[in-house]
Formats: structure tokens, sequence, C-alpha cells
């Protein structure tokens, strides 16, 4: 008898916490105001300032191990998220504020392993990060950081789209390929035959070619 | 067959048309019609493709396809191809603004800069300069220019607009969005509309006429004066009996003589068809006919685009006709004469002319007559000495002359103001719109 009031008395003891605690996370959110549109600049801003960082140094690790293919894919992905650095950057002056970023050294490890947290950010970026500030962006009706957001959400996907397939064989990506990036969007694509890029409609002359 | 023709460049824009909505509906960065800045690049498109889609569909007009030709009649199309022709040059106008807004509005640069960006992309410049060649065949077109214009700079002039679609060519596969789309479906309508248009342009207007050339070498037998102003080319050939010409039709005429064969123009057939020979009566009314009056010389080859128009007696519904010819407008109705004398067709002929020295084909008609079944009355404007009918023939006196005018279908050719005159005074009359036949001659 004993023990079962005291099993009893645990669990309401542990129901009333967890309801507590509960209503503490529910308060604790609400206090928390959802991200401006600018915020989200600033945030896109720092994590494509960081990301160019790090396929940087991801790019010189994979051309160390012998990927020269993986190499070509980190320096034209690092192009990429140079552009749309300068994209949210001029959107984040736009709306009269200094772009910040807190630029990190970034942690090397394997080629694989390297690409392993490449496509991990991208998912990311193109499931949750972006989807999330464009509709806030069109909420706020703001074109420029709409435009920001949707031209690097194309060009992630096919980041991610790269990343996945030479994870799959990275033995092949051992040859050097060539890819290409729109300097104004930051579509990246190994399409050579490529004319005009299908995401913001500049010719093929707007790309730079990365080997 | 021919509506099976007929339905295939619409088919082929509508596929084309609706291929853009779904290009743009799913383009890599959401649909283009959900703000602003998407809907600049999605209608920037929209009028590069109905630009480019009209200059085709102009083409076709006046191709002298003969799926198209017969059913409306060259002139019906050329009216058409006038008027069209007015509306097209918006939309190339609307293009190039369009596509540089949207681009400053993603680059960040101003118009005007980004304007001078765009014009260093790769086949802009010729497309420019393609686009100013449509737009001066345009403008030179408009009434006001054209009246200042000889037939032969106004001619010249057209010829650049075919110039300046194939300049735009290399800027449509490069830079075109939707031709360079992930889904091949728009590109494939697109080199269908192109292949089409050149096909039916090739084959009508270059290697059907060559075709007939070498099938019957036509060339000239000789010339006769009709009258001070009027000649008329014999033209022989081989097998004629093969070449089949209705009265009331015409053709365009390339003389392969030096300071004429660059130019075809079009003639009436001026006799019905005999298998030995054919007529052309042509006026001297301007630099080229002046030029082939004084220098058109027996066995000069002749390139025979035709025959064409539907102004042919097969229109007649009733069992009689009335004629009516204003100056060299004779043409036709001479042949056209013939076959109904020879239908033996109750017929009354009414001629306008200035002076009696500008009466063509008198004794012809004279003859003609002889039949019975013909009655020619020849009308005067300028002649004192003139003891026949005189003045300016309108519906009343065709009334006059005609007392049975409500039975018989009507035939006009003539300057246009004289047949929309006789036109308008006709239906007054209660004559119905569909006994009404005529053709303009100025294409």
């Amino acid at each position: 008898m004993k023990l079962s009031k005291l099993i009893l008395s645990a669990a309401a003891a542990a129901l009333l916490a967890g309801a507590a605690a509960a209503g503490e996370t529910k308060a604790k959110a609400a206090a928390k105001p959802e991200a401006t549109t600018l915020e989200n600049l600033q945030t896109a801003y720092n994590g494509e300032s960081n990301a160019k960082a790090r396929y940087e140094a991801f790019a010189a690790k994979a051309q160390a191990e012998g990927y020269l293919g993986v190499a070509s894919l980190f320096k034209a992905a690092a192009l990429s998220e140079g552009v749309h650095a300068a994209k949210h950057a001029k959107a984040i002056e736009a709306l009269g504020a200094v772009p910040k970023a807190d630029v990190k050294a970034p942690e090397v490890k394997s080629t694989k392993e390297n690409l392993e947290v490449a496509l991990k950010g991208e998912n990311y970026e193109r499931l949750k990060m972006y989807p999330a500030f464009l509709k806030k962006a069109e909420a706020d009706k703001n074109q420029q950081a709409m435009y920001s957001f949707k031209g690097a959400l194309a060009a992630e996907k096919m980041h991610a789209k790269f990343y996945g397939e030479a994870l799959k064989n990275l033995k092949n990506w051992k040859t050097a390929r060539k890819f290409i990036v729109c300097q104004t969007c930051g579509y990246t694509t190994n399409d050579m035959k490529l004319k005009v890029c299908p995401v913001c409609g500049q010719p093929r002359a707007q790309f730079t070619e990365v080997e | 067959m021919k509506r099976i023709y007929l339905a295939v460049f619409p088919l082929l824009a509508l596929a084309a048309l609706g291929l853009w909505y779904f290009d743009n509906s799913n383009a890599p960065m959401g649909s283009f019609f959900t703000d602003r800045i998407g809907l600049i690049i999605a209608f920037a498109r929209l009028a590069g493709l109905v630009g480019a889609l009209g200059v085709m569909g102009q083409l076709l007009l006046v191709s002298r396809a003969k799926w198209l030709e017969p059913l409306y009649g060259l002139d019906r199309l050329t009216r058409f191809h006038h008027t069209a022709g007015l509306l097209i040059p918006l939309a190339l106008l609307v293009h190039p603004p369009l596509v540089v807004w949207y681009h400053a509005l993603q680059t960040g640069n101003s118009f005007l800069a980004q304007y001078l960006v765009v014009l260093k992309w790769d086949d802009i410049l010729p497309a420019a300069a393609g686009e100013l060649l449509i737009l001066a065949a345009v403008v030179l077109s408009l009434p006001f220019t054209r009246r200042r214009l000889s037939y032969e700079a106004w001619h010249t002039a057209h010829l650049g607009a075919y110039l300046g679609l194939a300049f735009s060519l290399g800027h449509q596969f490069e830079l075109g969005a939707d031709l360079n789309a992930e889904t091949p479906y728009f590109a494939w309508a697109w080199y269908a509309l192109l292949a089409f248009t050149a096909a039916n342009m090739l084959w009508y207007r270059l290697l059907r006429p060559l075709w007939t050339y070498r099938r019957h070498g036509f060339r000239v037998d000789r010339t006769a004066m009709e009258s001070r102003d009027v000649m008329s080319v014999y033209v022989k050939g081989r097998g004629l009996g093969n070449f089949p010409v209705e009265p009331g039709q015409f053709a365009l005429l390339r003389f392969w003589a030096p300071g004429l064969k660059l130019q075809a123009h079009p003639f009436s057939f001026s006799k019905a068809p005999d298998g030995a020979e054919l007529r052309f009566s042509i006026k001297r009314s301007g630099d080229f006919t002046a030029k082939l009056h004084a220098e058109l010389k027996p066995g000069t080859p002749v390139i025979i685009d035709g025959p064409h128009g539907v102004f042919t007696a097969a229109r007649l519904r009733a069992r009689k006709a009335l004629l009516v010819a204003g100056g060299i407008g004779i043409t036709p109705l001479r042949a056209m004469l013939e076959s109904l004398a020879a239908a033996r067709a109750d017929a009354v002929l009414v001629f306008s002319n200035r002076t009696a020295g500008d009466i063509v084909f008198r004794e012809e008609l004279a003859g003609l007559e002889k039949g019975g079944t013909l009655r020619t009355v020849h009308v005067l404007t300028e002649d004192k000495d003139w003891t026949g009918e005189k003045g300016r023939v309108d519906a009343a006196m065709l009334n006059r002359l005609v007392p049975d005018l409500g039975e018989r279908d009507a035939f006009l050719c003539g300057p246009p103001p004289m047949m929309a005159a006789l036109d308008a005074g006709l239906r007054a009359l209660g004559v119905p719109a569909d006994r009404i036949h005529y053709e303009r001659f100025s294409l």
C-alpha cells in the first residue's frame, strides 16, 4: 500500500514538474519575438561568410588529398557563397544597417567528413533556414531580401546535390572537374553547355569557370 | 489537308505560350507570378515571344502559301498583315526595357548602367539591329511615310525585316530563357514554329517559283502597246496547258534582266489561259514599270510566282454579273469576261477611264460583245468630245445603266477610293455584301 502511494505521489510530482517545465518553455518562447527580415539577413550573411571560409579550407584539404574534383566543387561553392553574402549585404545596407559576420576558423577534417559537414549545412539552409527567411521576407514585402534568399536557396540545392554525388562515389571525384558559378545569383552547375542562368536569367558570359 | 496546315501555326503558338506559363510558374526560384520582380521578367519574356511569334505569323500571312491564300485571298491576308504590323512592334519595343529593368533589380545597378551591361552581352547588338530593321519596315509602311516612298524603297525596307528576324535568331537561341529551360518542350515547339515558317517562306516564295520556271521556262515572247500608258507582255513557255490559271487571278513577275530582276511585282493575267501564251498588261505608273516599258525585250526569262487570288468567276453566285473596272483595273475583268462569255453568262461591263485614249482592249471587248451575252458601257471622266456616258461611276449611275443590279454579282476592280465608294453604294442599294467581290492590288 505504501509502495503504491509512493509511486502515485512520484508520478503526480513528475507530471506537475513536467507541466511546470512546459509552461516555462512556452513562456520563454512567447517572450522571444520572431526574427525580423533584417535579423534573418544578418544571420544569412554570417552563415554565407562562414560557409565561404569553410569551403575554401575544405578545397585546400581536398586538393592535398588528391580529390581534385571535390576541390573544384568546394572552390565553386565558396565562390557561390561569396555571391550570396554580397547580395545579402546589399539587402542589409538597403535597410540602413551594416552587414556583420563573425567568421570563425573552420574545423577541417578528412575530405569525406568535410563533405558530410557541408551537406548537412546545405540541407539545413535549403530545407529550413532559407524557406523560413523567405516566408518572412514575403510577409514583409521586402523584394530585395526575397530575391537574395531565393537565389541562395536555388544555389544551395545544387550544392547539396553535388555534395551528395561526391559522397556516394568519392573515388570518382579524384579527377579534375569543372564548374561554373553565376556571378549574379551564385547558381552552380557542371553543365558547360548552359547558355542562360536558369535562376536569374543572366547569360553565360556572367558565369565564372572553376577548375 | 489545308485545314491541317492552317492549324499548325496556331497550335504550336498556343503550345509555346502555354509552356511559357509553365516554365515561368516553375522557375528554380519559384513562380515568377507571385511578386513584382518575377512578373517583370515573366512579361519581358512574353513580350519577346509574342514579338517573335508575330513576326513569324506576319511572314506566313504573306508567304503566298497555297494552304492559306486560296481561303482568304492574298489581298485580304495582306490587309490583315498591315493591321497586325502596327501591333507587333509594341511587343518588340517593350521586351528590352523590361529585361533590363528585371536585371537592374537583380544586380542592384541603375537602369542605365544595366542597359549598358546588357548591350555588351553576346548576340544583343545583332538582335537590337534586327529589331531596328523590323521597326524601320513598319514605320516606312505607315500611310504617311509610305506615301512619300517609292515602291522600290518600301520593298527594300521590307526585305530588311527578313534580315531583322535572321539577326534575332542568335539572341533567341543563346539568351532565350524558355528555349534554354530545363525541360525541352518549349524548345521543341519553338523550333517547330521556326522550321514551319522558314519552310513555307522558302518553298512558296523562292523554290516554288523557281521550280515552276524550270518546268515551264517562261520567256517574254513579245510586247504590244494597248494605249499610250499600257503595254501588254506576252509570255510563252513549255506545257502552259498544265499551268492552271483561273481568269481574274494574278501573279508576281520577276523579269530576269539587269535592273529588273531584283524586284517581283504583281500583275493580273489579262487574258484567259489558252495553253499557248500568257498575257499581262502593265500600266506605266512608277519607276519600275517605266523601266519595264523602256527596256523589256523579247526572250527575257520570267519567273512567275503564282497564280494567286480568289477574285475569279468561281465567286459568281447568280447567273448574271456586273463588272466595274477603273483604268488598269480592267485586266483581271478582261480575262474573266472571256470565261463568262464562254459560259454564256449575262454580263455587263462598266469601264471607266479618263479619256478615250486611255481605253485598253476596246476592240477585244467589242469582239466579246458579239457573242450576245456581254454588254460593255464605257464611261469617261475627262473627255469633252465623248458622246457616251460621262462622269464618275457611282452606285446611282450603275443603277441607271443596269436596272437589274440586284440580280447580279458585282465584280469591282479599280483605284481603291472608287472601289470603296462603289462597295458602300451598292450595299446601300441593297446588293448583299457576299455578292460584291473585289480585290485590291496594292500589296
